[in-house]
């Protein structure tokens, strides 16, 4: 049934006599169930845009995995002893090299000075090393040791570096690709609690004789 | 707020940079949490291992030469203490999980204050790591206090000063394995320390900022490549 306010254009001969046909004044009933029915369209578009959007993010996150182990792979191949020096020359502290690759400081002194790590420790060292290539070369984050060790988020003290010592290379990597936007996101799903673990009514600031102090945050009145 | 409870460890890992004689690293100066043995606490009996409660920034008169006094608290056996009850429990003690192969704690009700001196370097059997300090500082404050204070924040306000104690074990370290005299490497080591990099800024300020830390390594190894470890600087 033709209801709708949309007629044939006037042809050239008439255009002088046309005139302009109301359209038949629609119900409310009929306006809606249209709205409904749009409502119900634009949602199913939002949920097939998000699913769109969640398996790209999902096909993105493992062609950087696939590309970080590939690397990796072929890093592990190098000297282990060149491999520290590189992540040293980067600015890393021992102590962050130690607990990224699962090992105390002195096992890494041990390394440093010839001693055979297992494979799974050289490809931990290998990894990270690959991980430093790809954040400079791929995503410009120049001072990679620096980056890795600033809190991503003011009200946590979680750095990257902690993610990395919990494997979770696909956070710090999408951190690295989306140069730290929504640190909120990546926060959520390293540590879901992180809100009420970190929020404190502890501060930490400086003391009479300058250095820090930690005090009770003044609540205002 | 989320501090209701005191913190544990996932694991006695967690705790130490070096948890035998073999591990610890000489050059590495003494701070808070560091563990002795042999060691004579006046008002407490006996002689045996002993664990360092000085605070870090109040370990060094003039932020080089050790106090002549530490406050330190006796270390004994005692059975293993599940992770989990410390959050609840145990509040007289510091529990060191697997400290040398045992079960250990240190004692806040048997501690006094002992003559820095008779601290030898061979003597020490264990560090702790920043988070491990961190854990006992929040049980001794909790000790002395019943103020419970979160370790992150404990952490913050001391985090430089553990950095500048890495570091200058590295400096240390690689100055005596390239032959140099140890004393004359610290020296040196404080020299740089305090001395301003090229904007003008103390290094020992920087260090308060942790995205600056990483570049002071840097320079530092830079510094170490060349042999200039126990020279002054600037």
């Amino acid at each position: 049934m033709r209801t709708t306010s949309t007629f044939d254009p006037p042809t050239g001969a008439s255009v002088r006599q046309y005139q302009r046909v109301e359209a038949p004044t629609r119900t409310i009933e009929e306006a809606v169930q249209d709205t409904g029915h749009l409502r119900n369209r634009t949602g199913l578009l939002v949920d097939d845009s998000l699913d769109l959007h969640r398996s790209a993010e999902q096909l993105h996150s493992d062609a950087l995995d696939k590309h970080l182990r590939s690397l990796a792979n072929e890093r592990a191949r190098e000297e282990l002893a060149t491999l520290l020096e590189e992540l040293s020359d980067l600015g890393f502290s021992w102590r962050d090299i130690a607990r990224t690759s699962r090992v105390s400081v002195p096992a890494l002194r041990k390394w440093r000075q010839g001693a055979p790590a297992t494979g799974e420790n050289r490809k931990r060292v290998a990894t990270m090393a690959a991980f430093c290539n790809i954040a400079r070369e791929e995503y410009l984050v120049h001072e990679v040791a620096s980056w890795l060790e600033t809190p991503i988020h003011p009200d946590a003290p979680i750095i990257p570096m902690d993610m990395i010592a919990n494997d979770r290379w696909d956070l710090v990597l999408r951190l690295a690709g989306t140069h730290g936007q929504d640190p909120e996101l990546v926060l959520d799903e390293f540590e879901p609690d992180w809100r009420e673990r970190y929020e404190s009514s502890v501060e930490v600031f400086a003391g009479p004789d300058g250095l820090p102090g930690v005090r009770l945050v003044e609540r205002e009145s | 707020m989320a501090e209701t409870e005191l913190e544990c460890p996932d694991g006695a890992e967690d705790l130490y940079l070096a948890a035998t004689r073999d591990e610890v690293e000489a050059s590495r100066p003494v701070l808070t949490g560091d563990v002795f043995e042999d060691v004579v606490i006046p008002g407490v009996d006996g002689t045996g291992l002993g664990i360092v409660l000085t605070h870090p920034c109040s370990m060094r008169t003039d932020g080089v030469t050790l106090a002549r006094r530490l406050l330190m608290a006796r270390v004994s056996a005692s059975g293993e203490i599940p992770l989990k009850k410390w959050k609840t429990g145990h509040f007289k003690v510091m529990p060191l999980p697997l400290l040398m192969g045992g079960h250990y704690s240190a004692l806040f009700d048997e501690m006094g204050v002992v003559e820095s001196a008779i601290l030898q370097a061979t003597n020490r059997v264990a560090c702790l790591t920043p988070y491990g300090i961190n854990l006992l500082q929040q049980r001794f404050v909790w000790y002395l206090t019943r103020f419970l204070a979160p370790t992150h924040r404990l952490g913050e306000a001391s985090d430089a000063v553990f950095e500048e104690v890495d570091l200058c074990a590295e400096w240390v370290s690689e100055a005596t394995s390239a032959g140099g005299d140890p004393t004359a490497a610290e020296q040196a080591f404080h020299e740089w320390i305090r001395s301003s990099d090229e904007s003008g800024s103390r290094r020992q300020d920087l260090l308060r900022e942790r995205q600056r830390r990483a570049g002071l390594r840097q320079e530092m190894r830079r510094r170490i490549s060349m042999g200039e470890f126990t020279t002054s600087c600037q």
